[in-house]
């Protein structure tokens, strides 16, 4: 028996019974049915407005590494996870996410003051695409590399201890792209391809053994039931780097991971955002179970629907121009017609363009939740 | 004048400014050198990255071999009396600290032949105002990333309408939450996808050919 488990197990808040089953069949499976709704994350405060409580800013503790954690920080982080699933509960989703964020250090953060108007006083940090902590092999030599996985995954194995009867957690542990880029910086990394392409490999590498043994331990835990991966490969116009350099160096590597979650009883989902279209197929090809992230200039949601729609399951595709700027009946119009065009068949998720950030509205996204209810009812003579 | 252009096309930095000395060495002029193998070599690359076949990495090694090969060059150009065929300034709009699409511009602006001068990120409108001013350029390019900065975009054109200066510039916008409504929107006169829109609208307006 476990007995943390036992302790620890919250009670799903509200009226609806989470069921990860019930996600994994959505994912997989291609009966059509009420569609469930998911997405990567929600920004700490959009889960405080909707709780109505504070929350605690967990991703810039986790950002700056070399902050001393206290004790009060950690009460703060077991409460983040219980207002975390609390948030997924009472929006309805069959999971909730946790972050296993490889702490990094010496990412160049610039910080600027949130713009939006829904977050006035806040910042939001951004990665210095022109330096990273790895530029040489001096750098690669030096760097001190994060060694202790069982505290980076410390998060994710306490929210699978307190999830209701029937949830399960995706867990979140950052991309192999992401990660090399980030601690090379963009652009230095960009020239290390042509000038030393042997440095680039040597930090895959480094970067695809530390993800894999987080995945490997947190899906040892019961409750965890998939990897949540962010890696950004593209933009408006196609992907950052080469189909060729992708198939080359990444995506194999991705594929490791993708294995290590199958193999563990998981399901992989992989969030990318920006201009997929030449590589979508190797994306399947690696067995990735459904993909995240799609923006209505550049990969509509229907249209991917349309092409690859029987091969690999859709999460999202709500804009989030319109999540962010429309009106709530304008949300729900294309609610609607996402719902009509890709959800008749099977295999889709609802959810926003790319997360739930702190810009949108959350009249917007529960506009958007609502709307799906409504379709649900009208489509199958029940919700799910 | 062909291996010069094929060096910058693939981004053999080293290469190309041996290969520009070499040249220059035998009594190649600088002009033409610029005009018929540089300049023609980043507009390929602008218009392979247009197409989908070069990216990021492949545009910022071809710019970083013309930069090279330019700054060998430069004081021939300057000697010999060539002058930039035009002025813009660019900047990514006050709230957003993104940069490398703005980048890729300024790396296809230059290789055209423009002076670029980059106000960097984060710039509010009173600063784009103050540049133009000082600068006189014929070009304004405003970049942003975010759905949420993109807006600081109109407050741009509306400080460059209230110092009474809006005739003097043409206003081009790139990034992408960018559509043409939005350009229209805000009173810019271009909306570009990419960095050869840009480049080439850039071109327009100063040669009345793109």
């Amino acid at each position: 028996m476990d007995i943390w488990r036992a302790l620890l197990k919250m009670k799903a808040p509200g009226d609806r019974q989470p069921d990860f089953e019930r996600f994994r069949r959505s994912l997989l499976g291609n009966e059509p049915g009420p569609v469930t709704v998911g997405d990567i994350f929600a920004d700490f405060e959009t889960v405080s407005h909707l709780l109505q409580e504070p929350v605690l800013d967990y991703i810039s503790l986790a950002e700056d590494p070399d902050q001393k954690i206290t004790m009060k920080d950690l009460w703060w982080g077991y409460k983040f996870v219980g207002q975390t699933i609390r948030f997924c509960c009472l929006a309805g989703w069959d999971y909730c996410w946790s972050y296993s964020i490889i702490p990094f250090k010496g990412f160049a953060f610039q910080v600027t003051d949130n713009t939006s108007s829904e977050v006035k006083d806040g910042k939001r940090g951004w990665l210095n695409d022109n330096r990273g902590p790895i530029m040489s092999w001096d750098d690669f030599k030096r760097f001190r590399w994060p060694r202790d996985i069982k505290a980076v995954n410390a998060m994710s194995r306490t929210m699978a201890k307190r999830v209701p009867d029937g949830m399960k957690v995706m867990v979140i542990p950052g991309g192999v792209f992401e990660w090399t880029t980030w601690l090379m910086g963009l652009v230095p990394f960009s020239y290390a391809l042509a000038d030393q392409p042997d440095l680039v490999d040597a930090v895959i590498e480094k970067v695809t053994s530390l993800i894999a043994a987080v995945v490997e331990d947190i899906m040892t835990e019961p409750n965890v039931g998939g990897i949540f991966m962010g890696d950004d490969l593209g933009f408006y116009s196609g992907t950052f780097v080469s189909p060729r350099v992708l198939r080359e160096k990444f995506l194999p590597r991705t594929r490791q991971i993708v294995d290590i979650t199958h193999k563990a009883g998981g399901v992989f989902v992989l969030h990318t955002c920006g201009n997929m279209y030449a590589v979508m197929d190797d994306i399947i090809a690696m067995g990735v179970d459904a993909k995240h992230s799609y923006e209505d200039k550049i990969m509509p949601v229907e249209e991917v629907h349309a092409k690859w729609g029987d091969r690999i399951g859709i999460i999202g595709g709500v804009d989030m121009n319109l999540m962010a700027k429309g009106s709530e009946d304008e949300v729900r119009a294309r609610t609607r017609q996402v719902l009509d065009l890709c959800a008749t068949k099977g295999r889709y998720v609802l959810g926003t363009g790319n997360s739930v950030a702190n810009y949108v509205p959350l009249g917007n996204y529960l506009a958007m939740i609502d709307e799906g209810h409504k379709w649900n009812r009208e489509h199958f003579g029940r919700d799910y | 004048m062909e291996r010069l252009k094929e060096m910058i096309l693939k981004g053999r930095a080293k290469e190309t400014v041996e290969q520009v000395k070499k040249l220059l060495d035998a009594g190649a002029d600088p002009g033409t050198m610029l005009q018929e193998a540089m300049i023609p070599a980043m507009d390929e690359v602008g218009d392979l990255f247009s197409k989908g076949e070069y990216f990021v990495p492949e545009m910022l090694v071809a710019a970083r071999a013309m930069q090279q090969g330019l700054s060998v060059l430069k004081p021939r150009l300057v000697a010999s009396g060539i002058e930039p065929i035009g002025k813009v300034i660019i900047g990514t709009v006050k709230g957003d600290l993104h940069d490398i699409g703005k980048n890729l511009v300024v790396m296809a602006l230059e290789g055209a032949g423009f002076e670029v001068i980059d106000l960097g990120t984060d710039v509010a409108p009173a600063k784009f105002v103050d540049a133009i001013k000082e600068h006189k350029p014929q070009v304004v390019g405003l970049s942003a990333l975010l759905t949420t900065t993109m807006l600081a975009m109109k407050d741009t054109v509306k400080a460059i309408e209230e110092a009474g200066i809006r005739g003097q510039v043409k206003i081009m916008i790139g990034g992408a939450p960018l559509r043409q409504e939005f350009c229209d929107e805000v009173g810019a006169d271009f909306y570009g996808p990419d960095p050869t829109a840009g480049r080439n609208f850039a071109r327009l307006v100063v040669t009345g050919e793109a």
